[in-house]
């Protein structure tokens, strides 16, 4: 297990050790080179940026930074599960719902949400919600179809038992169909999170004041990799650690069902 | 003289089950046609029936329990009447036990069995401590009948077949205690998965229920001994059969036997008879050997009970003349 781990480490050890040592030879060559900053330089631009608020506008950089991103990222991710969460039990469940919205949802799934970015800019203006809607779009769409599926494969064994212990369509929606899909849901926001986080970055490079994207695309005018390239790997923490919360909520115990089934 | 089938009972509008002249089938793409699957269904149930389901794997018990049901609509009959309509969607006249359980995953088996009680409790009831409580000691002297009082707070993805097949039992029989619900309970090969000792008590256990609601009950098995130890009635339902028309209408099954049993439950001693072995021989001889196919005049002799007939056209029989009459 410890020996397991050690091996784990050892690729990212290299990866790291490598790169201090080009940085290091390109310094010795330019003391100005800005391409590959060093560790030094690097944390001495993040400890700035954290600590020190912004001259003209007397604000937290980092943390304004932090909190627009996830800010457009949670509210995209919500409404994206909402509507999927509803629509989708509903075209799973009854064929009317399934005929009327199953040819849009999979028309919509094939358009490309980051070539109607500039459709969806000029439509909604620069504000947060068309970066909200973006995030909405891009995930919403094909999550819809993926619950519509599961919905649509419940063992209709579980349907008819249900009916004849005199349930209701309505009750077998709200009792039988919809606390399954639940867990499901959280399994399939996982899953989004790697796009979600890539129609933040990219509505923030095109049109935002303040947000992790924006600050990228800010810097990279002053070629600032000391600071991009921290905030690249800030960004895949905070990935990984919203993907660990949303693990963690499966693990509650009203999900314990759910680890138990292994389809 | 011509053959003449047995004829109809008189039909009074009060049997659980009146079918005639049913036919289903499925389309089968390799085949690029309908395939039939019930050929000439006919029956009648009265109320209170015990009836036990046989016949060989792939006969189409499963499908008549689906017809029976409301998952699917009969393609052709002249009757089908199940407790006086034609059945369309399932409700809660109509119980089933599945052969796969049919479990809510995310619900305890407690929560499970009191499913039926969720649904169709009032908002009165829903709100009423007192009804509450009596439900929930209901489940559990269900759960004690069940042996399942160690899993009341299991999922079913935790349990074993059998249990699983307990909780579903479980699940549908309670609502008659509760609500005088179901009329008609349809059970598909409901204790496949159980172990003898369990398999025994919930034969009793079954049969006590039976006696006490007299409800109809319709059970298919693959145990010729059970289906003969609890039914007050075994149907055989086989695909084993010729008549005098083409091949291709000799598709699919139909009622070849038909035997009345005691109208009342034993004691488990009886499987020792030789009464008893010798009647579940003469079944499995006469309902489950592909080799032996019966001719459909020669069903009188095995369509035996009050409640059984054919309706047969000359057209089936042209060729052989009846031997039993």
């Amino acid at each position: 297990m410890v020996f397991g781990r050690v091996l784990g480490v050892l690729p990212i050890a290299l990866l790291v050790g490598l790169y201090i040592v080009a940085s290091q030879a390109r310094h010795k060559v330019n003391p100005d080179d800005k391409l590959m900053p060093s560790l030094h330089q690097m944390y001495g631009q993040m400890t700035t940026i954290i600590t020190v608020p912004d001259k003209r506008s007397g604000k937290n950089l980092f943390w304004g930074d932090t909190k627009a991103s996830l800010k457009r990222l949670g509210l995209g991710i919500g409404i994206a599960a909402a509507a999927s969460y509803f629509i989708g039990i509903f075209m799973g469940m009854f064929p009317g719902f399934r005929a009327l919205l199953g040819p849009m949802v999979t028309g919509l799934s094939n358009v490309n949400p980051l070539a109607l970015l500039v459709i969806v800019l000029v439509a909604l203006g620069v504000g947060e919600s068309s970066k909200i809607f973006l995030i909405a779009f891009g995930i919403g769409i094909p999550m819809m179809r993926t619950i519509a599926g599961m919905a649509e494969r419940m063992p209709d064994e579980l349907t008819v038992k249900a009916l004849t212990l005199g349930a209701s369509q309505f009750q077998v929606m709200y009792k039988i169909v919809a606390p399954q899909m639940l867990p499901r849901l959280i399994d399939l926001i996982r899953v989004s999170l790697g796009a979600a986080w890539i129609f933040v970055i990219a509505a923030e490079a095109v049109a935002a004041t303040e947000g992790l994207g924006y600050r990228i695309y800010l810097q990279q005018r002053y070629m600032n990799m000391a600071l991009i390239i921290p905030y690249v790997i800030y960004i895949s923490l905070l990935a990984y650690a919203s993907d660990l919360a949303l693990q963690g909520i499966l693990k509650f115990p009203c999900f314990r069902w759910y680890q138990k089934c292994e389809d | 003289m011509d053959f003449i089938p047995r004829p109809k009972p008189a039909i009074t509008g009060k049997e659980s089950l009146h079918v005639e002249d049913a036919y289903h089938g499925y389309f089968d793409s390799a085949m690029g046609r309908t395939r039939t699957v019930l050929n000439d269904i006919d029956l009648v149930v009265s109320r209170g029936e015990f009836v036990s389901l046989v016949g060989p794997s792939g006969c189409g018990k499963s499908t008549l329990l689906k017809l029976f049901t409301g998952q699917e609509i009969v393609q052709r009959a002249t009757h089908f009447e199940v407790l006086g309509r034609l059945p369309s969607f399932p409700d809660r006249t109509r119980g089933v036990v599945f052969q796969n359980y049919g479990l809510a995953p995310h619900l305890t088996v407690l929560r499970n069995i009191l499913l039926g009680l969720e649904f169709q409790s009032g908002l009165f009831q829903r709100f009423s401590r007192e009804w509450r409580k009596k439900a929930r000691e209901m489940a559990r002297q269900y759960l004690d009948d069940m042996r399942l009082s160690d899993a009341s707070n299991k999922y079913p993805p935790e349990l074993s077949g059998g249990m699983r097949q307990r909780v579903a039992i479980a699940q549908t029989l309670i609502t008659i205690d509760l609500f005088g619900m179901p009329d008609l309970i349809c059970m598909d090969e409901s204790y496949g998965a159980l172990d003898a000792s369990t398999r025994e008590d919930l034969q009793i256990f079954i049969l006590k229920l039976w006696e006490k609601y007299k409800k109809t009950i319709i059970f298919v098995t693959h145990n010729l001994e059970e289906a003969v130890f609890l039914g007050t009635r075994v149907i055989v339902l086989s695909q084993f059969w010729t008549s005098d028309l083409p091949a291709e209408q000799q598709e699919g099954s139909r009622v070849i036997m038909d035997v009345p049993l005691e109208p009342h439950a034993m004691s488990t001693e009886v499987k020792q008879t030789e009464a008893f072995k010798d009647l579940t021989k003469y079944i499995l001889d006469r309902g489950f050997n592909p080799k032996h196919r019966l001719h459909v005049a020669a069903f009188n002799a095995d369509l035996r009970h009050p409640n059984a007939f054919s309706t047969l056209t000359k057209e089936q029989c042209a060729a052989q003349p009846d031997s039993e009459s």
